[in-house]
């Protein structure tokens, strides 16, 4: 991305970004308050319940599929604080559900209501493993959170792990074959963190460091949930009616984006591209072979901002870090719970992320020569 | 004042014990009985089904995600 350089032009672009985003998320609004309100949110504790014994028809349907993809691919690309993942669990159980319905004789001894918590088991755990490129991890989950677990057997496990299996690889073959690679295992996933050489030994000294930012992550964890649980209240007794869903989408989508082009703006500095690896730069007003940290963080995917935090070749100041974490932790805390396809996976590993980030650059400024060893 | 009383006309549950579900029970002996190697070979099938459709959605999302994301900086 390039910045234009005249005040009149920078205008322009900020308006630009401004609406194209607000337009975005609030098309993900109205699909999801005027056409599929199943689709709302991550759909994970509605499938806690399905596979629990709850019958739940309206969010396990053809329409909700559709528009819950939508949905969330416009919510995300609408600039909202939001994450792709925890509805690609939902999408998963439609998903499973909708091919055990397919009119094939073969299927129709597997149409049973008990049945039904099997293969919805297993379209969650394929949603997960295709977000992480983790299947085993994806089997866990819907393990995880089908707790009673009355249904599981050890075949079961393994099936789940098939499923998982097979959607990874079929992500993996699709994206090598979109991208002209050649395809590989190792890196087949949506959200990709990419190879860290291990090229030093680990002091131990780094364990308090891990331990003192779990502590804080914790510490956040719990205040967002407090301040979550007093949002989603003032929600339920003030915005009830449906435009007034809508109207919140789009503020939320307007705020967001104004803050990150602003923050990106105001903090601009010039770096030179030194990681020929990463291919996610945004240069802003820099020149062809720089790159402006802030704005790479903040006009990418968030799979893409991602990748840049853990890539070498974006370095930080200890004040830009600070700002993004800030400016995400605020927004990510107010706006999850709007009437939107939303997870909170990604935003949670972005926020984690960056106050590890933040741990680093003051540990690196309070005791330089330890932090070169 | 007549008081409303909670009906379950709007939803209804599973049989959330599987091992105490009769129906369920008697329904699987039967299947296994009748077929026992091909009904876990077409469950397989249509498990690895279930993954294949999983991950091309999964593809499709990824990649319009980027191309709105890309159209967004273009514009701007």
């Amino acid at each position: 991305m390039q910045l234009q350089q005249t005040e009149g032009a920078l205008y322009t672009s900020f308006g630009f970004y401004v609406v194209y985003s607000v337009i975005l998320a609030s098309c993900a609004g109205v699909i999801t308050v005027h056409i599929a309100p199943g689709a709302t949110g991550s759909g994970i504790p509605e499938l806690m319940g399905t596979m629990n014994g709850c019958k739940w028809s309206e969010g396990l349907s053809f329409k909700v599929l559709v528009f819950k993809t939508l949905g969330v691919i416009l919510a995300v690309s609408g600039t909202l604080c939001v994450g792709k993942e925890g509805p690609l669990a939902h999408i998963g159980a439609i998903m499973a559900v909708l091919v055990l319905g397919l009119p094939f004789k073969v299927l129709q001894q597997f149409q049973l209501d008990v049945r039904k918590r099997e293969f919805i088991a297993a379209g969650i755990s394929a949603g997960v493993s295709v977000a992480f490129g983790a299947p085993i991890g994806g089997t866990l989950f819907a393990y995880e959170i089908s707790t009673p677990n009355t249904f599981w057997t050890f075949n079961l496990l393994w099936r789940n792990f098939f499923c998982s299996a097979m959607a990874t690889f079929v992500l993996g073959c699709l994206t090598s074959s979109y991208q002209g690679k050649q395809i590989t295992l190792s890196d087949c996933a949506m959200l990709k963190f990419g190879i860290v050489a291990q090229d030093h030994r680990i002091p131990y000294y780094e364990l308090l460091g891990a331990v003192i930012i779990g502590l804080i992550c914790g510490i956040l964890g719990a205040i967002f949930m407090k301040i979550n649980t007093s949002l989603m209240r003032c929600r339920k007794k003030y915005i009830r009616r449906k435009w007034q869903k809508v109207l919140e989408v789009s503020l939320f989508s307007a705020l967001t984006a104004s803050t990150f082009f602003m923050i990106a703006l105001s903090m601009d500095r010039c770096n030179k591209k030194s990681d020929t690896n990463f291919r996610s730069y945004h240069r802003a007003r820099c020149q062809a072979d720089e790159y402006s940290p802030m704005a790479t963080l903040f006009f990418n995917t968030e799979g893409g901002t991602i990748r840049a935090m853990l890539s070498k070749g974006v370095q930080l100041t200890i004040a830009e870090n600070f700002a993004f974490f800030l400016s995400w932790y605020i927004l990510f805390s107010l706006t999850y719970g709007i009437t939107v396809p939303a997870g909170v996976f990604l935003p949670g590993i972005i926020i984690g992320l960056s106050v590890g980030q933040l741990y680093g650059n003051v540990y690196t400024y309070l005791f330089p020569s330890q932090a070169e060893q | 004042m007549a008081t409303k009383v909670p009906t379950r006309k709007s939803w209804e549950s599973l049989d959330f014990w599987e091992s105490k579900a009769e129906i369920f029970r008697k329904h699987e002996s039967m299947e296994k009985k009748q077929h026992p190697v091909w009904t876990e070979v077409k469950l397989w099938i249509v498990f690895g089904l279930i993954g294949v459709c999983v991950g091309t959605i999964a593809f499709i999302l990824a990649l319009s995600e980027e191309y709105l994301t890309e159209i967004k900086i273009w514009i701007t």
